[in-house]
């Protein structure tokens, strides 16, 4: 009840700070307050979360300890999504940069309209729902779909392809769905690019690759080590795909985390929350990875 | 040398973009073949799909919590980012740990953090109400329309208030009547953000969402998972259409703002 006091006390300060606003040192509480309730909502969905998953992680019948970690290295379903979660989220981040980038480059160079098209491009991509994504590809990768049917009019094939519910597949989905986020990213941080800088090499005499290595890389690794992270930690939480276009072997640990949750009611947190815990851990151990990548932010030194 | 690269990157560019566009339209034809499962090219076609889905009360009913979800998150998650506009506003900027913390969703999988929710709430019963679903879209959508908010409010000159505030107007006026007509721009786009956002997501529906009437994405996901059907292509094409009506309306305003701010400017 005080605490309400105190901040009921606190209203008539708020409503002068709003007014006058100015006069007041910034380290008043009345500004503050405004930023409580977002703050507030942020604690209790991301901070609580992951805090209380290590907390049921670490929590045995006795006390504390690692015997859930145990177990989950103990059956071969966990290491083993561990391992998908892994490669799905590594191939994905690399193929997806690895598309975008030269589109990225080509835009970037641009000013105007194709600069507007192709934005508007991502924008449409970006809006359309990944589970609606998904499901097309669901659609187009199945048996009687549009690429077989197409891969068999060009005569590539004879054979039904048969490419649904495999890892290709979920590879497929990932990198396509993945794409506008990764183009955003890097189309952001291309802006910095100097491309004046590469036209001095290249009448300087570099050769293309020594101008890629010496102006170009150093100019690109933070964009491209950002976009990687980015596509990296998005996919280590998707479920859906590896669920809707992978096979029984390809489960990850998303997965796992969602039937463990909902079905096992006697060790399902602790399990769920185990494989939260690695989860969280393993995109720790990616931004490492991408910050050794990304090094120090380039400048160019002459000027000002 | 130069040339061919162009051309060559312009192809390119253009084959990406087909690859990020191609697949969405994909759901037409295959929700309009006649056949119970999936064909290309469709033999016959026929709409009896789309009449199966908008006669089938459960996904009516599917859209219309999604629906309710989604606009409440756009409120709720905008009028958040308001009052971190007007921090700014008035102090000249955020402090930085205020700032970190909002963009946080942004670097945790969202599959921990809801089956976190999900242990942590379970035991207070409000796992399954539409309250927590709400809240939880809001934390996700708060990074991206506060950025924007933030965004909207630096191009407004803080002198506005203290002139309107020295000619006796009360903060609630001042806020009515000069902000936020100044930043309704703004204001409408991260409401859409986060309508799009919380309409979108899955995850969160799928561990602390309503279980006997789910929103419209867990209701599709429980769907996919056991068949692929025309009947799902034939929502899939009811979103998606939708979905694309928003992003006009969002790029409407977008080259609004640009216009009104070139025009500031000249």
């Amino acid at each position: 009840m005080a605490e309400v006091r105190d901040q009921l006390q606190e209203l008539p300060r708020l409503k002068a700070w709003l007014t006058v606003g100015r006069g007041l040192p910034p380290s008043g509480a009345g500004g503050v307050l405004l930023l409580v309730p977002a703050l507030l909502v942020i604690a209790a969905f991301v901070i609580l979360p992951v805090l209380y998953s290590l907390y049921l992680s670490l929590r045995t019948s006795v006390g504390f300890g690692l015997e859930a970690y145990e177990n989950f290295f103990a059956f071969a379903q966990y290491p083993m999504a561990l391992w998908n979660t892994a490669y799905f989220s590594g191939v994905a981040s690399v193929a997806t940069v690895v598309i975008a980038l030269p589109a990225c480059l080509y835009v970037s160079t641009h000013r105007g309209i194709i600069f507007q098209l192709f934005l508007g491009a991502l924008g449409v991509a970006l809006a359309i729902s990944g589970l609606i994504r998904t499901v097309s590809w669901q659609l187009l990768l199945s048996r009687s779909g549009m690429v077989d049917a197409m891969a068999q009019m060009l005569g590539f094939t004879d054979q039904p392809l048969d490419l649904l519910y495999s890892k290709t597949a979920v590879l497929i989905g990932m990198t396509q769905i993945m794409l506008p986020i990764a183009s955003m990213s890097l189309l952001n941080g291309l802006r910095g690019v100097d491309h004046e800088l590469i036209r001095a090499a290249s009448s300087l005499g570099a050769s293309p690759m020594q101008a890629l290595r010496d102006v170009w890389w150093p100019q690109m690794r933070k964009p491209v080590a950002n976009a990687l992270l980015l596509v990296f930690t998005l996919t280590t939480g998707l479920f859906l795909i590896p669920a809707l276009l992978g096979g029984p072997s390809d489960t990850v640990l998303g997965k796992l985390i969602l039937s463990d949750m909902t079905y096992d009611f006697e060790n399902g947190a602790a399990r769920a929350s185990v494989s939260g815990v690695v989860t969280m851990l393993m995109v720790l151990a990616a931004t490492l990875i991408c910050l050794a990548i990304g090094g120090k932010p380039f400048h160019r030194r002459s000027g000002k | 040398m130069t040339r061919v690269l162009k051309i060559a990157g312009g192809i390119y560019t253009l084959l990406v973009v087909l690859f990020l566009l191609l697949p969405a339209i994909a759901v037409l034809p295959a929700s309009m073949g006649g056949s119970e499962f999936i064909e290309f090219p469709p033999k016959d076609l026929t709409m009896r799909w789309y009449e199966e889905v908008v006669n089938d009360s459960n996904w009516i009913a599917s859209a219309g919590l999604s629906l309710r979800i989604a606009l409440l998150t756009a409120l709720v998650t905008t009028v958040m980012a308001v009052m971190f506009g007007i921090v700014q506003l008035r102090y000249g900027r955020i402090p930085r740990w205020a700032l970190l913390t909002i963009l946080l969703p942004l670097w945790t999988p969202h599959v921990v953090l809801a089956s976190g929710v999900f242990a942590a709430f379970l035991p207070t019963g409000l796992v399954g109400t539409e309250t927590l679903l709400v809240l939880a879209n809001t934390a996700m959508a708060l990074p991206l329309s506060t950025t924007l908010i933030l965004g909207s409010f630096a191009t407004i000159d803080p002198a506005l208030w203290t002139a309107a505030a020295s000619l006796g107007a009360r903060p609630s006026t001042i806020l009515r009547t000069v902000m936020l007509p100044l930043v309704a721009l703004g204001l409408a786009m991260s409401a859409i953000l986060a309508f799009q956002s919380a309409w979108d997501e899955t995850t969160f529906a799928l561990f602390i969402g309503p279980v006997l009437t789910p929103v419209l994405s867990a209701r599709m996901y429980a769907y996919v998972s056991q068949t692929v059907s025309p009947a799902i292509a034939a929502v899939s094409a009811i979103i998606t259409a939708v979905t694309l009506i928003c992003a006009l309306v969002f790029a409407f305003l977008q080259a609004r703002q640009r216009r009104r701010r070139s025009m500031i400017e000249s």
